[in-house]
């Protein structure tokens, strides 16, 4: 039985991430959640391109409320991939009062502090071209 | 609480068993298909060099990855990767590369910005003030009919795909803000539901340069810079695009008339 639920949200809609996938003790879900997407008002073509990529994808599509389904399931931890998403981001914080969360980090494109506050594009740039034309933007091998 | 279906024969299929899942969601599918193979066909056809030349031009190399960076099918450091593995000269790529960094650009600004995501960054360099502007989309728009026929061909490619080259949004957005005097909220929220790349900071902080509440200056544009870019795709004939058949100088006096003033 799986110990770990992988949520592969609307925004995180690949397989590859750094966290092991090798091993049987997880499952991957997506959560086709009405409430939430008619909430974003998403067209027709919108919902059909995500469930078009979902098909590609080693993982169970359950219909039904996110909190609803995480708390039928009997794992304790929720792995999920982060996201600036500010709709999402409030999402996941409810998920943490009734489950444990574990996030995953996304590679930066480049290395900029995150709490960076410039107001034009090129004071921004000429920070983040210094590591954005390197592999990873020269964080990992 | 149930198990969604994740087989189909066809796409057809899978349109209708989405229909069934939102009966509520309006319009048609898009011919442009997801998943990450198509993802992975986009990426392998990247021309990134000739990307910088012909980037704004209708029928440019874009890459058309935007759907899928944005429902993470790819991250933009794998997008990086693969653009900078078969290109050694920086110069070749820069425009390409720079162009992601304008997505995370807008990205971290909303994350430690979220107010204003729907609230102007500065005042509009206008001449009004935001109270000057309309709060709600006209029919003519919503429907691709305000009879400017350029504006009416990439609105119905809006509508219809849900991806419009970026040098068109600019144009849509910048005919909706100045040529029609309607906030800039509006036409993003209406953006947002139809793109298949909706994405609340690209897209609002885009609208928002576009506006001039977070650029120095309002984007305008007329006939003759979308017959350049977009000839051959939309309809330029002037007797059908006649309010954008001006030049720039006229243009800027027809839509900012205070400004005039105050300079003067
Ligand atoms: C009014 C307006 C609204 C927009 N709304 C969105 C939106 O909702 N979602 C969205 O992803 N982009 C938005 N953009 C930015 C840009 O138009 C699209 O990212 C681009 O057209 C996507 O097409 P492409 O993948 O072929 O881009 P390419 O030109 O091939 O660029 C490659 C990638 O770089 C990024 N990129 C390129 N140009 C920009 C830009 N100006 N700003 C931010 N990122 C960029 C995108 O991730 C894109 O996929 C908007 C621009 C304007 C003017």
């Amino acid at each position: 039985m799986a110990e770990k639920i992988l949520l592969l949200h609307e925004k995180a809609l690949r397989y590859r991430f750094d966290f092991d996938q090798t091993s049987n003790d997880f499952k991957a879900i997506h959560i086709w959640d009405d409430a939430y997407y008619r909430m974003q008002r998403y067209s027709f073509k919108r919902l059909v391109f995500i469930y078009e990529t979902l098909l590609e994808l080693p993982l169970e599509i359950i219909h039904g409320n996110t909190l609803d389904v995480l708390k039928a399931q009997n794992v304790e931890q929720i792995v999920i991939p982060q996201t600036g998403d500010q709709a999402l981001t409030n999402l996941f914080k409810e998920i943490e009062k009734i489950k444990t969360v574990q996030y995953l980090s996304e590679t930066p494109f480049v290395p900029i502090d995150r709490t960076f506050q410039f107001k034009r594009f090129f004071k921004y740039w000429n920070q983040a071209k210094k590591t954005a034309f390197l592999n990873n933007g020269n964080l990992c091998a | 609480m149930s198990i969604l279906e994740r087989h189909f024969d066809n796409r057809d299929d899978l349109v209708s068993y989405v229909k069934q899942l939102a009966p509520w969601a309006e319009g048609n599918a898009s011919e442009i298909r997801g998943g990450r193979l198509e993802c992975e066909k986009r990426i392998s056809s990247l021309d990134a060099v000739r990307y910088g030349k012909t980037r704004n031009y209708g029928n440019g190399s874009v890459s058309m990855l935007s759907p899928f960076i944005h429902h993470g099918v790819i991250t933009l450091n794998e997008v990086r990767n693969y653009v900078i593995q078969g290109n050694d000269s920086h110069k070749s790529i820069e425009s390409f590369i720079r162009e992601l960094g304008w997505r995370d650009f807008w990205a971290r600004f909303a994350e430690n910005n979220e107010y204003f995501l729907w609230n102007d960054v500065e005042h509009y360099k206008t001449g009004y003030a935001s109270d000057h502007y309309q709060e709600k989309l006209p029919e003519d728009i919503l429907e691709g009919d305000t009879g400017v026929a350029c504006i009416d061909g990439f609105i119905s490619e809006l509508l219809k795909t849900g991806y419009v080259h970026n040098h068109a949004r600019m144009y849509i957005a910048s005919y909706i803000v100045h040529f029609r005097g309607i906030k800039w909220q509006v036409g993003a929220r209406w953006f947002l539901s139809h793109l298949l790349d909706g994405d609340i900071a690209s897209n609002n902080f885009s609208w928002q340069w576009i506006a001039s509440t977070f650029s120095n200056k309002p984007y305008i544009f007329n006939l003759e810079n979308v017959h350049k870019f977009f000839n051959g795709i939309v309809n330029t004939t002037p007797s059908k695009n006649s309010v954008l058949n001006a030049s720039y100088q006229t243009l800027q006096k027809r839509l900012f008339p205070n400004l005039e003033i105050q300079d003067g």
